[in-house]
C-alpha cells in the first residue's frame, strides 16, 4: 500500500491542522484512491468535524486502496506550523508505518511522526433537518464571534426578515450583530421558519479559526438544533464542522 | 484605583506603580514587629534546605540559601509545607519565617557557569532533602524584618555574607545527583524523571531555580517565584498527557478542605479533562478593600490550555494537585475548583497554601452527589459566596448545566 500526496500550498494544510487540533486530540485522516477524509468528535462529543478534500485537489495523488493515517493532532500541529507561505507540501506514508510531511521550498524539509493505530469505527454525522441556511462572508462571522465574546461564552442565532442575527447578553452588556444582503456580509439566505437556536463561543471561536480558508461559509441550523458551519475548500474539498447547541434557561 | 487591581496583582506585579506594594507594606509594618532581637554578625544553622532567587533587578538578581536559628533535624519545620499544612497557625509561619536570614548576593542570572563560592554553597544546599549544616559571616548584622509577597513564602531578615561555609554534606538523591550532571537533557523532560522518582515539586523548584537542570545552554537562574508556577504547570502538563486517556469518572464527588482563612471546594464531574479555577476574595480580604468580592477565573478545555490571558501561579498551584490525583485514580473528570478567601487570611503565606491544600482535600476523601444540582447546594453549605453568584461566573458549570451533546 502507498500513499503520496502533493498539495500545492503547505499554508492552507497549516490553517486546516491548526482548526482541528482546537477540536480534537487524535484522529485518523482516511486515503482512498477518490480523496482524502477525515471524521471525529472532540473529546466532549459537543462538537464534530467532517472534512473532506477529493483527490484533483492535490498537484499529486498518488493512493492505491485505503490508508489510515492516524494522527495526534497536537504533534501534527507543532510540525505544520513550520510551513511557510511558498511551501509545497507533501505527506507520505512510508513501509515503517510512520507520516512523513515534506516542505518544498527554498530546502526540503521531511518530518516524520509516528502513525497510531486508532479504532476504526466510523461515525455518521447527525441527522438534522435544518431550518436554515446562509451563505456569509466568513470574516463576518469571524468578526461577530469576536464581538459577542466581549460579553458572554454563548452566542444566540435568530432570524429576522431575510437576515440573520447574532445576539450574545449577560450582567457586562449585550451586543447585537446583523447579516444583510445590503451590507454584504450576507450572500444567500434560504429561512424555510424562524428559528433560534445559541451556541458556546469557546467552539465558535475555535472553528472560526478556519475563516483563513475560505472567504465564505455555509451556516446552517435550526431551533435548539446542532448548528452545522460549512467552510468550501479550493479544488472542491470542505470542512464541515457540527456543534450542539446550549439550551439556556 | 479601581477596585480589582491589587487583586490582579498581589503585590507582585506593580500594577499601581509603586516601587513597593502599599498593602504588604502595611501588613509589613503591622507584623514586622515579631522577631525583635539583635542578630549577630556570624550565624551557625542548618538550611532546611531553604533557597530564594529574587525578582527584583532582574537580571541582577539576588540569590542565597535560607538559615535558620536552628540546627539538624530542628531546623526541618522552617521549610516544610507539607507538614505545616493543617498544623500550624498564620502567626506561627509568619515567626518560622521572620527568624529565617536570607544570606543573599547578587549574581546575574545567565552566569550561570561563574565559579562563584557563594553561589557553589548555595547550589550545595539546593541539591540535598535533609537540612545542611551552614556558616555564615555577614558584612554586617541582619536587620529584623520580614517581606510579604503573593507566590512565595515571606522573607526574613536579609543581609549579604561575606563567607558561606557548608559544614555537612548534602544529602543528594542519585536521581538528582545525576540530572544535575546530565547537560543536555531538556528541562521538561529532567522535570518528568525526578518526578517519576518520586522526588518532591519543592525540591524540583529549588534546582530550577538554580540553573541546575536542564541543557547546558538553556541552564541560568530563575527567580523562584518564577520557578515554581513553571514546575507546577510543567508536572501538570505532563500528567495530563496521561490523564487525558484514561476512562471518565462516572459520578459526582465533592471535596473540600480549609486552612488559614482560606476555603476550597473541588467539584468532579463524568466529562473529559476540563479544569476551572474559581478564585473568590471576600470583601476586606488581603487584595479586596472594597465591599463587593473580588471574582477571578481562569480554565482550560481538553487541550489543557488556559483560556484566559492573565494566569497566576495559583491557577497552577490548583491544577498541579488534581491532576497529580486524577493520575492516581486513573480517570479523568470535568473538574471546578473554588477557592475562597476570608478576612481571616490576613497575610500571603505564599502559594505552596493553595497546592497543600487541594492535596488535603482531595486526600481527604470525598462525598458522593447525586448530580451537579445536588452538588451545587453542598457547595453553597461550604462557602460564603451565593452559589448563583458563582455560577454566573463560571463558564464551566453553566456549559454542564445547558450544553448539549451531539446525537449521532
Amino acid at each position: 500500500m502507498t500513499l503520496k500526496l502533493i498539495f500545492s500550498e503547505a499554508k492552507q494544510w497549516k490553517y486546516l491542522v491548526d482548526t482541528l487540533s482546537r477540536l480534537i486530540d487524535e484522529a485518523s485522516f482516511i486515503a482512498t484512491p477518490e480523496g482524502l477524509r477525515l471524521r471525529a468528535l472532540d473529546p466532549s462529543r459537543i462538537a464534530m468535524v467532517d472534512f473532506v478534500m477529493p483527490s484533483e485537489a492535490f498537484e499529486e495523488y498518488l493512493c492505491d486502496g485505503e490508508v489510515r493515517i492516524g494522527v495526534n493532532f497536537d504533534e501534527f500541529k507543532k510540525i505544520m506550523k513550520r510551513g511557510s507561505a511558498k511551501d509545497k507540501l507533501e505527506l507520505e506514508v512510508s513501509e515503517e508505518r510512520r507520516l512523513k510531511v515534506r516542505f518544498r521550498g527554498r530546502a526540503v524539509r521531511t518530518f516524520s511522526l509516528p502513525i497510531l493505530e486508532l479504532g476504526a469505527e466510523e461515525l455518521p454525522t447527525p441527522r438534522i433537518s435544518f431550518t436554515v441556511e446562509a451563505k456569509l462572508l466568513s470574516d463576518a462571522v469571524k468578526d461577530a464571534i469576536k464581538d459577542a465574546e466581549i460579553v458572554s461564552d454563548y452566542v444566540k442565532f435568530e432570524t429576522g426578515e431575510e437576515c440573520l442575527l447574532m445576539k450574545a447578553s449577560s450582567d457586562r452588556g449585550s451586543v447585537e450583530v446583523e447579516f444583510t444582503r445590503d451590507s454584504g456580509s450576507l450572500i444567500e439566505i434560504d429561512i424555510k421558519e424562524p428559528s433560534y437556536a445559541a451556541y458556546s463561543l469557546d467552539y465558535l471561536s475555535d472553528m472560526m479559526k478556519a475563516y483563513q480558508l475560505s472567504d465564505i461559509l455555509t451556516i446552517e441550523y435550526a431551533t435548539n438544533k446542532p448548528l452545522a458551519l460549512t467552510f468550501d475548500l479550493p479544488g472542491g474539498g470542505r470542512l464541515t464542522f457540527y456543534l450542539a447547541p446550549r439550551m439556556e434557561a | 484605583m479601581y477596585p480589582s487591581l491589587c487583586a490582579k496583582c498581589k503585590g507582585a506585579r506593580r500594577l499601581c506603580g509603586r516601587p513597593r506594594c502599599p498593602i504588604l507594606e502595611r501588613i509589613e509594618a503591622h507584623l514586622g514587629l515579631v522577631e525583635r532581637k539583635r542578630l549577630d554578625r556570624v550565624m551557625f544553622g542548618s538550611s532546611p534546605p531553604s533557597t530564594l532567587v529574587g525578582e527584583k533587578g532582574y537580571p541582577l538578581v539576588f540569590v542565597g540559601p535560607n538559615i535558620p536559628p536552628a540546627l539538624g533535624d530542628r531546623a526541618v519545620i522552617y521549610e516544610s509545607p507539607r507538614s505545616w499544612w493543617g498544623k500550624l497557625s498564620l502567626e506561627e509561619l509568619i515567626r518560622l519565617r521572620s527568624s529565617l536570614i536570607f544570606s543573599r548576593f547578587r549574581v546575574d542570572v545567565r552566569r550561570a557557569y561563574t565559579s562563584d563560592k557563594l553561589l557553589e554553597a548555595t547550589r550545595e544546599i539546593a541539591l540535598s532533602i535533609k537540612p545542611v549544616d551552614t556558616e555564615v559571616h555577614f558584612e554586617k548584622p541582619p536587620r529584623p524584618r520580614i517581606e510579604f509577597d503573593g507566590v512565595i513564602e515571606p522573607i526574613g531578615p536579609a543581609a549579604k555574607p561575606r563567607r558561606l561555609l557548608v559544614a555537612s554534606s548534602p544529602v543528594v538523591p542519585r536521581k538528582v545527583d545525576q540530572l544535575v550532571y546530565d547537560e543536555d537533557v531538556k528541562v521538561r523532560e529532567a522535570l518528568a524523571e525526578l518526578y517519576v522518582h518520586g522526588v518532591s515539586i519543592y525540591h524540583m523548584m529549588r534546582l530550577l531555580s538554580l540553573g541546575m537542570l536542564g541543557r547546558r545552554i538553556d541552564r541560568r537562574l530563575v527567580p523562584t517565584r518564577w520557578a515554581i508556577t513553571a514546575v507546577d504547570s510543567t508536572i501538570g502538563d505532563i500528567l495530563l498527557t496521561k490523564v487525558r486517556g484514561f476512562n471518565e469518572l462516572n459520578e459526582y464527588r465533592l471535596y473540600n478542605s480549609e486552612y488559614l482563612g482560606n476555603r476550597y471546594v473541588i467539584i468532579m464531574a463524568p466529562g473529559p479533562w476540563t479544569f476551572e479555577m474559581i478564585e473568590i476574595w471576600l470583601p476586606r480580604s488581603v487584595w479586596v478593600k472594597a465591599e463587593k468580592p473580588y471574582i477571578a477565573v481562569n480554565y482550560e478545555l481538553h487541550d489543557g490550555k488556559p483560556r484566559v490571558d492573565e494566569v497566576d501561579g495559583g491557577y497552577y498551584a490548583m491544577r498541579s494537585p488534581v491532576l497529580e490525583y486524577l493520575y492516581r485514580l486513573k480517570r479523568q473528570a470535568t473538574v471546578i475548583a473554588i477557592r475562597e478567601v476570608t478576612p481571616n487570611y490576613y497575610a500571603p503565606v505564599g502559594v505552596w497554601q493553595v497546592r497543600e491544600s487541594v492535596r488535603a482535600a482531595l486526600e481527604k476523601g470525598y462525598e458522593k452527589v447525586e448530580g451537579l444540582e445536588q452538588a451545587l447546594i453542598r457547595v453553597s453549605k461550604l462557602i460564603e459566596t451565593p452559589i448563583e453568584v458563582i455560577v454566573k461566573k463560571s463558564r464551566i458549570l453553566r456549559r454542564l448545566m445547558y450544553q448539549t451533546k451531539l446525537r449521532l
